[in-house]
Parts: structure tokens; C-alpha cells; sequence
């Protein structure tokens, strides 16, 4: 069966049916033209006519039109609408305008580059005809040869790299670079929407860096940024670029029929709400696919799912009588060459099925896919987008499936598909200003040039903002002995390379290495970052890794190693974390009548105190354990809102379950907002307190997972109220009894009436 | 309102430092114990020390032997035909000391040394940068240094001194043309002709060819420290050690070159493998004769390690050159002294037979001696590349045979 085929049958499909909460068919939408810019170089021109491109898309035609009159411009369109073009017109249009011109292509992972830059080299083979000179174009990173690296320093045309290269490996040795700079006209950054949070926050400084080294070469180049759609593109790439920009969000590309499907697994039991795993009723779905041979994705959130997932897919084509090694896994923490020949066979149609994390969702080129399957809301509007284009890319029909989760996220989405189909709410989020993320890039930034003790970090092309606390930061670093006041400028005075030690991507620099003692040859089989150790590899936890299981048999946290013995179990363990809160400075606060909200800096103490054992299949608790290891400290950012002493009375409550109420609430709060803020569920945390430590009332607070914290915590500020109203919603709107763990928590966790409670709770936070 | 200071402290979990107070710079002391000098230029003062070593001077070697030395001798010892015509006088030999190893825009050097050769001394100038802003006026200067040599001697300086004092004249924005001129990089001269040291390092080095051994000379690792040091305290006197260890790198370079030059004179009873360094890069230079000439004096001792290399390498020689019949020579002397069987003389001398000389039968008979001695050596031993071997014999033994045949019939 082909899959209009499968189509018809799911259709008819009873059983498949009663779990279908919405089957839109998102019809196929004309292209609308534009002729190409006159201002553009001819031969650019007639190149593109000979080869089949005689016009342009509205949303190209405008781009290009901004960026030929010198205007920075971000591009929001969906996946496989061109926009690559957006930024090879202006660029090659650059080179045959002036020999000398670079651009400099940033892609935010090293793989993706490889891919994207093949289409630039054939456009460059087609121009070739019409002109006397070669445009070269490289990728420079980390597999680059040292021997190829000096022609690409002087002579290459467009240099693609990615933002950790960026950091360590070219702007710390900016001199060898000279020709780059001093004739850059163009910064491409494509998928903008991924630099949010940490990441986002060490990048926007990376290009502050850039910036100051132009500036210092006499170039001012313009920016050309991608994104998906959020709900504030414009916004966000002004953050990260530190520039203003024009919005180009009319897209213009047509659209193939694509049918997207919401799939709520059944309830398994009514009054607690629990519905059926999605993981298990992902691979069914999957199954109905795979099963007559047609090439599906899987995408699921964490790695351990990815590897559940494919230990289920893999005893399913064991059923069915086909080969195994059809369906394979996908994830970060798989070594690269793995990844290629993956990558290849997607390609090649030898590989039927994979299992991935959202690292396939980038534009790596694994071909184009027939299905994509989410095995639960991948978190974000923008990845779901992204996943689901993994599906039919070009023309063709194509089908994606987002299966639900429990999870109150995934439960609100499901029951409100206007906030995935009509507009984004998410807002990228970053903070440049990490007091952390700040100190690291000032001090690569003076490894590379002196900074002017009346220099301002991060200041726009025409000297204006920038950091005010830059020469204070400065002096700490003198403190610190790796800065030196000369008699104009400080220098950095150290033996180290500082880029080398920061990180752009992993909020902890230090990683716990996974060692594997199975055979007396012990060998390294991955590595874990600090803080999300003592959840995956305390003693007694069992680590999965190549759909392999491995028991832990000992976390040496001082060496930070984790000893693991391969094993064949039929569960899984699940790590509990336990935290407090104090409240170290309020940077914004607000009364609203006698209730309090605020944001600012705290510090919470952290300690993993037990693990569960989830058996497979079932998931029923079959065991526990205690987990010993030190509790670990972080300052950070958080939100708060804190009612009055007596708010138990004033909401009817009694007085001994107002605490389940206020846990309640601040479960469904914490999974809600990550809907507006645009981060992973993991970089915040929520901690209802009875009495909070520094004004003694009953308070929740949404804390951020980062040092220093990433902006969440402001945002939060400002709408709490909408991510309060989005709670309500989806609590009033689930059909359980009591609560479950798709709203407000199980009755178990929050006490019979905790759902009541939680409404409560919810509404007067925004009755004011 | 928490203070940056204190932020930073609770971010990094760590303990917040007392603020001290904003310090003035402090002034520096100990210029003329070391003894540098000021000098005023255009980019503002700039301090050199200047040294004088007449011969006999606590050099570790005579003078004279650099002095004399040919312009060829460069030629040889660079392996760089842009070398040829050097005079000894205008060689300016050069060696940094910065502050870190790390390479990238923020190392700096801060102590550039340079020393040029006369008839009567060694003219040291050590250029110092009393303040990491002062470079412009270091590099500027150091630019006219240049003028009028005819090229740079360095240990390592293609790849360490060169390139950093080349970004930092990126940085200051200044040309210097003068970087760009023949270079003469010991380090590359040494490793291709003296094989098997245990390591390069100029300590080691200096070692093997001059014979000294540095008395209380200060570990490179510790020279950033000690400049770091001196420039928060304003005294530089802690630096005088490393200007010493300057000036002694400064002085054996020149001794190694001369050193260096001697192994293209006296190469009896040089190691085979030294041997055959000096005959490649004869080679490489295109000086075919020379390189024979050493060669032919170098085939007499065949249980050495390098031997048969030396052997390939001649053979290969006169080949090249269209001397067939010398080479067959190398060829069978090969198979009579080599320790151990290889295929590889016997086949060039097939083919030699085969192609120059037009004796089938000869080939035949060598490649019959051939087969003999693979056959012990594969009952000895059952390489792999003894199967390859016996393959690639029989290919050509039924090649040659098939000619063979032709030939007769063609009688």
C-alpha cells in the first residue's frame, strides 16, 4: 500500500479513529511571484532564468530588495520555502559586484552546514559560465584540514562555519583572517529560532565579538537571519544581532496537501485521567507505516524515549518477519560517523524507519520522509513545525502525527490546536546580559583586541547601547589576574586560550564520562553534563544507550565517572529531585492588592534523594531506592507570586489541603509555560512554598535551571497572567475527577480535592 | 543591590573578594639593572638592551666557523634555494619570548631578541615591551632592524616567532616587509639532518652539536608567569634570567648553523641513516652529483639500520639521471649484502633486464633466484606481503616467458 492508500484505510479505521481528536488537511497553497530586483547583477540574473528560475517568491523578491538597499533582514518562513535564496542572491549579487566581498554562513550545528552548502556550490557551478574568476565557497570547522585551512582564510569567497567554530576557532585567531573581515558584507544565520535560552544568550554575544573585530577591520557587514515562525522574530533577532532589522514574514512558496492528525491515546482510567503511554501508542502508529514499507520518522523528546521507542520498533519488525536493522536510533551522544551513515541510508531508502531527538529536526539532509510521528508536543510550536516539514518536503502529500502525552503541555495543545495552527504565542527568550555568559565572552573579547577603558561591550555599528558594567567586569577580571591595565587599554594577560574552556551549548563545563566495565577492556560509551547526572547515572539507575541498558554500578562524583555494567532488565528507573528556595535580590515587583509578583535572583539548593523503578511495557512502580549524593547550589532567576497569609479563607479552602492546592497549581503552571517562553520543560522548575523564606507567605515560584538564569524569569513577569489564564483552561477543560497527571497532578501527588484547589488558586491569580 | 563583584562570586559559587582599591600603575624599577635603554620614536619610548660577545667570549664555539661559512652552505643547510648568496654577516637571527604558548591574538611577545654576526662580535639587541601598549612603537622599530639583511634565522620561527610577530603587526596595524625574507629555521634544518635525537628542543640540541649543558637557566614554562609578575609589580628585575636565557638561545643559534653546515663537509662515519638525510637533501636541491659522490662512500656497511633505504635512494638516483647500468649495480649489491629478503632489487633488476638490456634470459634467471629465496623466507615466515611478492613473481615470469616464446618463434 502506498500512502494515499494507508490514508484511505486510516479513514475507515474505527478503532484508529476514536483517538483522533482533529484531522486537518492543510490544503495546498499557489506560489505567488515577484520579477527579480532590477538592482541585481545581470549575470546573477540571466543564470537563474537559464536554470529554471524566472522569477522570484514574494517573500525572496522582498528580502533581497532590504538587503540591496543595505537593510538587515530576518526571513520567517516555514521549511522548504526557499530561503536559502534569500541570502545566496545578495551574497553571490556581492562577489560579482566587487571581487574582494565575503560573507560569513553560520549554521547552528556542524552537519547542517555540509548540507546547506551544497546547494550554494551548485548555484556557484551555474554562475560559473557567465564570469572570469572563481567564487569560492568553504566550510571551515573542526574536520577541516589543517592544510586547506590557509586557502580558505584568504581566499574564500563565503566561509560556512558553525557558532562554536565561530567562537574558538576563528575569532580568537582573527589576525590569520584579515582578508575576511575587512571585506565582510553579509552575516548569514540561518535557524535563529534554535539560539534561545543559553545557547541563544552565549551566541548573541559570540556576535558581539564579531562585530567588535569588524568594526576594528573597518567593515560593518549586514545581518541576514532565518527563522521559524515564533511569535516574535523580529524582536529576537534584534536581541541576538544587537541591530535593527526588517521583518520579511509574507511567504510566498506553495505548499503541498499535508495532513496533520491529533492522536489523544485512550484513557486507561477515567477518574485518574491516565491515558495510555504515548510512547507505546507512537509505535503503534508508527507500526501501521513501517509495516508496508513506507519511510516514517519518529520523533520523541528525550533520549531515553528515543531508545525506548526503538527497543518497542525493533521487536515489532521481529513480528512482522523483516529485518531489525530497518529502523534505527538517532540522537546526540552517537558518534558522528554512526550519524553520517544513518543520515545516508534515510537517503538511500535502505534504512525504513528512524527514532530520533530533535536533532534530525534541524535541515540535515536525510531526503525526504513520507510520515513524521511525534511521540509527544516536541515542546515548542517551532520544533513541531520543523518535525513535522520532515514529512514531504517538496510537493507530494504527506502526513504528520502528533500523539499526546499525558503531560498537562501536551494535553492543553491537543484540546487548543489554534495556538499550533493559527498564532504562535512563543517568544524566543535570551539574556546576553548573564552575568556569566557576559564575563566569559569579555574575556575572549579581550584575548582578541584590548579593550578602550571608555569601550562599551556590544555597542551597535553606530557606537550607540552596549554593556554598562563593561569596565566593571573588566576590573573583577584584573582581580583576577587575567586582564591588565596598560597604559590605555586592557590586555589580556594570561597563559590560557579562553574560548576553549567555555561552552557554548551545555550550561555546566564539566561532563560525567560513561564508562563501560562489562569486559575487562573498559571503554568510554558517552558523556552526561553535571547537572542532569545525578538524575541519569546515580548508583543503582539504569542508563540506556543504543537501546542497550546498562546498570550503574557506581557515580564516582569527585572524578566524575560513572562505572556501568551492561544488563537485560524489564524496567527502567526514574530519579526524584528535591529543592529550596531563598530570594537574594527583587528586581521588579508589583503588589496587586495584598498578592505579590516579582521576578529576581535566588538560590536554590538541589538534591536527588530517590529513584522509582518503571517497569517496561506497564509502567507500573515496581521498586525504589535512595540516591546519596551532595546537594549542589545555583544561583539564579526567578519568578514569583505570593498570596496573603490567610488566602486558604478567602478561597474557601481549609486550611491543611491549601498546600495541595498550591501544588497543584504550580504543577500546571510549570508545564503551561514553557508554551510562552519557548524553552525546554527542563530549564525551568516550579517550587510552591507554605511560607516563603524572605515575606513568610505562601508563594510559587517558577525558577530557572541556568546560572544567572536566561530571561524566562522576566518574561514570566510580565504575562503570568496569560500563562495563569492558559492553566485555567486546561484544568477546567480535562475530564478527570480529581485531578491527574495531565492537569493539575494525580489525587495521590495533590490530594483529592487538589484539582478543585488548583482552580481556585489559578483564578485569583488573575481576578485582580 | 549585590555589587558585580559579589554576583559574580555567588554565581560561581565561590567567595566574594574583598574589592581592592583602584590602582595607579605602578612605576616601573629595575630598567637599568638589566640594562635597557630608552629610546624615543615616533610611536613613543621604546627599550632595548643591547649586548656585545667578541670571539672568544663565552661563545661555545669559534666565531670564525660562522663567519666563513659560504653562501652555498646556507643553501644546503635551509634546503631552500632562496638561501643561496647569504652572507653570514647578513644573517639576523631572531627568538621571542612571549607569554604563552597557546598561540591566537591575545599572546604577545614580549621580549623579541635579535642578533647579527661581524668580523669581531655578536651584536645582540633585545627589544622590550615595558607595556603591552607599547607594541607600535616595538614592531616599528624592530622593522628597520631588518633593512639590509638578506635573511632570518629562527629556531622554529616558520611556524612560532614569525606568525605571532606578524599578528601582532595585524593588530597595531603596521607593515613589515622585512618578515617576508629568506628564512633560514633551524629547527627544520636539524630534524632533517640528525635523525634518532630524542627530542628537538634547542636545549637538547645545543647539547648534542655544541656539547654545552646550561647552567641555572630559567624553565620556559615559568617565563609568562615571571613578565605577568613584573608588570603588576612595576619590578623588572625578576626578569633578568630570561633575558639571559634570550640572549644564550640567541648565541647557540649561531653556533648550530655552523655545526649544521659541517655535516655536508665531514660525513665520514656518519650513520647510514644521517647519511642518507644528507644525500636527500642533496637530492632534493638537484645537486645529483654531489649526492652520488657521498653515496658511493656510504654502501659498506649493510647490517646498519637505514641501509637499505640508502640503497633504494641511490639506486633511484641513477635511475632518474638514465644511469640504468649503475643502478643495476646498487641493485645486485643489494641482493648480495642485504641482511634480509627483499623482492624489490630482484625485480628492478628483471626489469632492468628485461627493458634496458633486452635479456629475457637474464631476467628469467634473476627472477628463478628470486623465487628460491622467497621460498625460505616463507618457511621461515609467512608474511603476507611474501604472498603479495610470489603473486607479482609469477605475473611477470609468465609474461616473460610468453615474450620469450614470441621471440623464438620471430627466429
Amino acid at each position: 500500500m502506498n500512502l494515499d492508500q494507508i490514508i484511505d484505510v486510516l479513514r475507515r479505521d474505527e478503532e484508529f479513529l476514536r483517538n483522533v481528536t482533529l484531522w486537518k488537511e492543510i490544503e495546498p497553497q499557489p506560489a505567488r511571484f515577484l520579477p527579480f530586483p532590477e538592482a541585481l547583477d545581470p549575470r546573477l540574473i540571466s543564470t537563474l532564468q537559464k536554470h529554471g528560475i524566472s522569477r522570484l517568491y514574494t517573500h525572496q523578491a522582498e528580502a533581497i530588495r532590504h538587503l540591496l538597499r543595505g537593510e538587515n533582514t530576518v526571513v520567517v518562513t516555514p521549511t522548504a520555502s526557499g530561503k536559502t535564496l534569500c541570502y545566496n542572491i545578495p551574497v553571490l549579487d556581492a562577489v560579482l559586484k566587487t571581487r574582494e566581498a565575503r560573507a560569513l554562513y553560520l549554521f547552528p550545528t556542524k552537519a547542517l552546514s555540509q548540507d546547506q552548502v551544497a546547494e550554494l556550490h551548485a548555484l556557484i557551478a551555474l554562475l560559473g559560465a557567465e564570469i572570469d574568476f572563481d567564487i569560492r565557497s568553504y566550510t571551515f570547522d573542526g574536520d577541516t584540514p589543517v592544510t586547506a585551512r590557509k586557502a580558505i582564510r584568504t581566499s574564500g569567497h563565503i566561509v560556512v562555519t558553525n557558532p562554536d567554530m565561530l567562537h574558538t576557532g576563528i575569532l580568537p585567531h582573527h589576525t590569520l583572517w584579515v582578508k575576511l573581515f575587512e571585506n565582510l558584507r553579509y552575516i548569514v544565520i540561518d535557524e535563529i529560532h534554535n539560539y534561545r535560552g543559553v545557547f541563544g544568550s552565549h551566541f548573541a554575544n559570540v556576535l558581539r565579538r564579531l562585530k567588535r573585530i569588524c568594526a576594528f577591520y573597518g567593515s560593518q557587514p549586514r545581518f541576514i537571519c532565518c527563522s521559524a515562525t515564533i511569535a516574535n522574530p523580529g524582536d529576537f533577532a534584534r536581541y541576538l544581532t544587537g541591530e535593527p532589522l526588517c521583518l520579511v514574514d509574507d511567504n510566498g512558496a506553495p505548499r503541498g496537501r499535508k495532513h496533520f492528525i491529533f492522536y489523544n491515546p485512550p484513557l486507561v482510567n477515567r477518574e485518574l485521567g491516565i491515558r495510555r503511554s504515548c510512547v507505546l501508542e507512537a509505535q503503534k502508529v508508527a507500526g501501521k507505516f513501517l509495516g508496508h514499507d513506507v519511510q516514517t520518522i519518529v520523533f520523541a523528546r528525550s533520549r531515553m524515549r528515543v531508545e525506548i521507542l526503538l527497543t518497542y520498533l525493533k521487536e515489532f519488525m521481529r513480528r512482522i518477519k523483516k529485518p531489525e536493522h530497518l529502523v534505527r536510533g538517532y540522537r546526540g551522544g552517537y558518534l558522528p560517523l554512526e550519524r553520517r551513515e544513518i543520515e545516508h541510508g534515510l537517503r538511500s531508502g535502505e534504512i525504513l524507519g528512524v527514532v530520533s531527538t530533535n536533532a534530525l529536526e534541524l535541515g540535515i539532509d536525510i531526503g525526504q520522509l513520507q510520515v513524521c510521528i511525534m511521540a509527544g508536543y516536541p515542546g515548542t510550536i517551532a520544533s513541531a513545525w520543523q518535525q513535522a516539514g520532515r514529512a514531504g518536503r517538496r510537493s507530494e502529500a504527506a502526513l504528520a502525527v502528533l500523539v499526546a502525552s499525558s503531560s498537562p503541555l501536551d494535553q492543553f495543545i491537543i484540546h487548543h490546536p489554534d495556538y499550533l495552527f493559527q498564532q504562535s504565542p512563543e517568544a524566543g527568550i535570551i539574556n546576553p546580559d548573564n552575568l556569566i555568559v557576559l564575563l566569559s565572552h569579555i574575556k575572549c573579547a579581550a584575548f582578541e583586541l584590548p579593550f578602550a577603558f571608555d569601550e562599551r561591550f556590544g555597542s551597535r555599528w553606530d557606537g550607540g547601547e552596549g554593556v554598562d558594567s563593561t569596565q566593571e567586569i573588566l576590573a573583577y577580571l584584573e582581580e583576577n589576574r587575567v586582564v591588565h591595565k596598560a597604559a590605555e587599554r586592557w590586555h589580556w594577560m594570561a597563559e590560557v586560550y579562553p574560548a576553549e574552556a567555555i561552552s557554548l551549548r551545555s550550561a555546566a563545563e564539566e561532563n560525567v564520562v560513561i564508562i563501560d566495565k562489562t569486559t575487562p577492556q573498559e571503554r568510554v560509551i558517552g558523556e552526561i553534563d553535571l547537572f542532569a547526572a545525578p538524575l541519569m547515572v546515580h548508583d543503582e539507575a539504569i542508563y540506556m544507550h543504543g537501546s542497550r541498558q546498562y546498570h550503574v554500578d557506581k557515580l564516582d562524583w569527585e572524578r566524575r565517572k560513572a562505572y556501568v555494567r551492561e544488563v537485560a532488565v524489564d524496567h527502567y528507573t526514574d530519579a526524584q529531585l528535591k529543592s529550596d528556595l531563598r530570594v537574594m535580590d527583587i528586581l521588579e515587583e508589583k503588589s496587586i492588592g495584598s498578592h505579590l509578583a516579582g521576578y529576581g535572583e535566588v538560590s536554590v539548593t538541589s538534591v536527588a534523594t530517590m529513584y522509582k523503578k518503571i517497569k517496561f511495557g506497564t509502567h507500573e512502580n515496581i521498586g525504589w531506592g535512595k540516591i546519596n549524593l551532595p546537594e549542589s547550589t545555583m544561583h539564579t532567576m526567578a519568578f514569583w507570586y505570593a498570596f496573603p497569609e490567610t488566602i486558604h479563607e478567602e478561597l474557601g479552602i481549609p486550611q491543611q489541603e491549601f498546600s495541595d492546592g498550591l501544588k497543584a497549581a504550580a504543577n500546571v503552571l510549570g508545564h503551561i509555560a514553557p508554551l510562552f517562553i519557548m524553552s525546554d520543560p527542563g530549564d525551568i522548575s516550579v517550587l510552591p512554598m507554605m511560607r516563603a523564606t524572605l515575606w513568610h507567605k505562601p508563594s510559587l515560584f517558577i525558577w530557572e535551571r541556568y546560572p544567572g538564569g536566561v530571561g524566562h524569569s522576566a518574561k514570566l513577569f510580565q504575562i503570568y497572567e496569560e500563562v495563569a489564564r492558559a492553566g485555567l483552561e486546561l484544568v477546567q477543560g480535562c475530564g478527570c475527577q480529581n485531578g491527574c497527571p495531565s492537569c493539575s497532578g494525580p489525587a495521590l501527588e495533590v490530594g483529592e480535592s487538589g484539582k478543585l484547589h488548583a482552580v481556585k488558586v489559578l483564578q485569583a491569580m488573575i481576578a485582580w | 543591590m549585590m555589587s558585580i563583584r559579589e554576583k559574580l562570586a555567588a554565581l560561581q559559587r565561590t567567595t566574594p573578594t574583598a574589592p581592592s582599591p583602584p590602582q595607579e600603575r605602578a612605576p616601573l624599577r629595575g630598567l637599568e639593572e638589566i640594562g635597557l635603554e630608552c629610546t624615543e620614536t615616533l610611536h613613543g619610548p621604546l627599550w632595548i638592551r643591547h649586548k656585545r660577545f667578541t670571539a672568544g667570549q663565552i661563545l661555545p664555539y669559534r666565531l670564525e666557523d660562522f663567519l666563513q661559512l659560504e653562501p652555498r652552505q646556507f643553501l644546503l643547510i635551509g634546503k631552500n634555494h632562496a638561501l643561496q648568496g647569504v652572507h653570514p654577516g647578513k644573517l639576523l637571527f631572531i627568538d621571542t619570548e612571549t607569554t604563552g604558548l597557546a598561540g591566537g591574538a591575545g599572546t604577545y611577545a614580549f621580549l623579541v631578541g635579535i642578533a647579527v654576526c661581524s668580523e669581531e662580535a655578536v651584536e645582540v639587541r633585545q627589544y622590550f615591551l615595558v607595556d603591552l601598549d607599547a607594541e607600535k612603537a616595538l614592531y616599528s622599530s624592530l622593522a628597520n632592524e631588518f633593512g639590509g639583511r638578506e635573511a632570518i634565522g629562527s629556531y622554529n620561527g616558520k611556524s612560532y616567532d614569525l606568525p605571532l610577530i606578524r599578528s601582532r603587526c595585524v593588530m597595531n596595524r603596521i607593515d613589515f616587509e622585512g618578515l617576508e625574507l629568506p628564512h633560514l629555521d633551524l629547527l627544520h634544518a636539524v630534524r632533517r639532518l640528525y635523525k634518532g635525537f630524542a627530542s628537538y628542543t634547542l636545549g637538547e640540541v645545543e647539547g648534542r652539536l655544541l656539547h654545552i649543558r646550561r647552567e641555572e637557566d630559567i624553565p620556559g614554562a615559568l617565563i609568562p608567569g615571571l613578565y605577568f609578575e613584573a608588570m603588576r609589580s612595576g619590578d623588572l628585575t625578576t626578569l633578568k634570567p630570561v633575558f639571559q636565557h634570550n640572549v644564550m638561545d640567541l648565541l647557540s643559534l649561531i653556533g648550530i648553523t655552523a655545526a649544521a653546515a659541517g655535516r655536508f663537509d665531514a660525513h665520514e662515519g656518519l650513520p647510514a641513516r644521517d647519511l642518507l638525510a644528507v644525500i636527500r637533501t642533496l637530492t632534493d636541491l638537484q645537486f645529483y652529483g654531489d649526492a652520488e659522490r657521498i653515496g658511493c662512500t656510504a654502501l659498506c656497511t649493510p647490517a646498519e639500520e637505514g641501509w637499505t633505504s640508502l640503497a633504494r635512494h641511490r639506486a633511484g638516483l641513477h635511475k632518474r639521471r638514465g644511469g640504468y647500468a649503475e643502478a643495476a649495480e646498487i641493485w645486485k649489491e643489494w641482493i648480495e649484502q642485504a641482511p634480509d629478503f627483499s623482492f624489490e632489487p630482484y625485480e628492478e633488476l628483471a626489469k632492468y633486464h628485461e627493458h634496458r638490456a633486452g635479456d629475457i634470459a637474464a631476467a628469467l634467471d634473476i627472477l628463478a633466484r628470486a623465487e628460491g629465496r622467497l621460498e625460505i623466507a616463507r618457511a621461515l615466515h609467512d608474511h603476507y606481503v611474501y604472498r603479495e611478492w610470489e603473486a607479482s613473481l609469477r605475473h611477470r615470469k609468465e609474461r616473460l616467458l610468453r615474450k620469450q616464446q614470441l621471440q623464438r618463434r620471430e627466429a
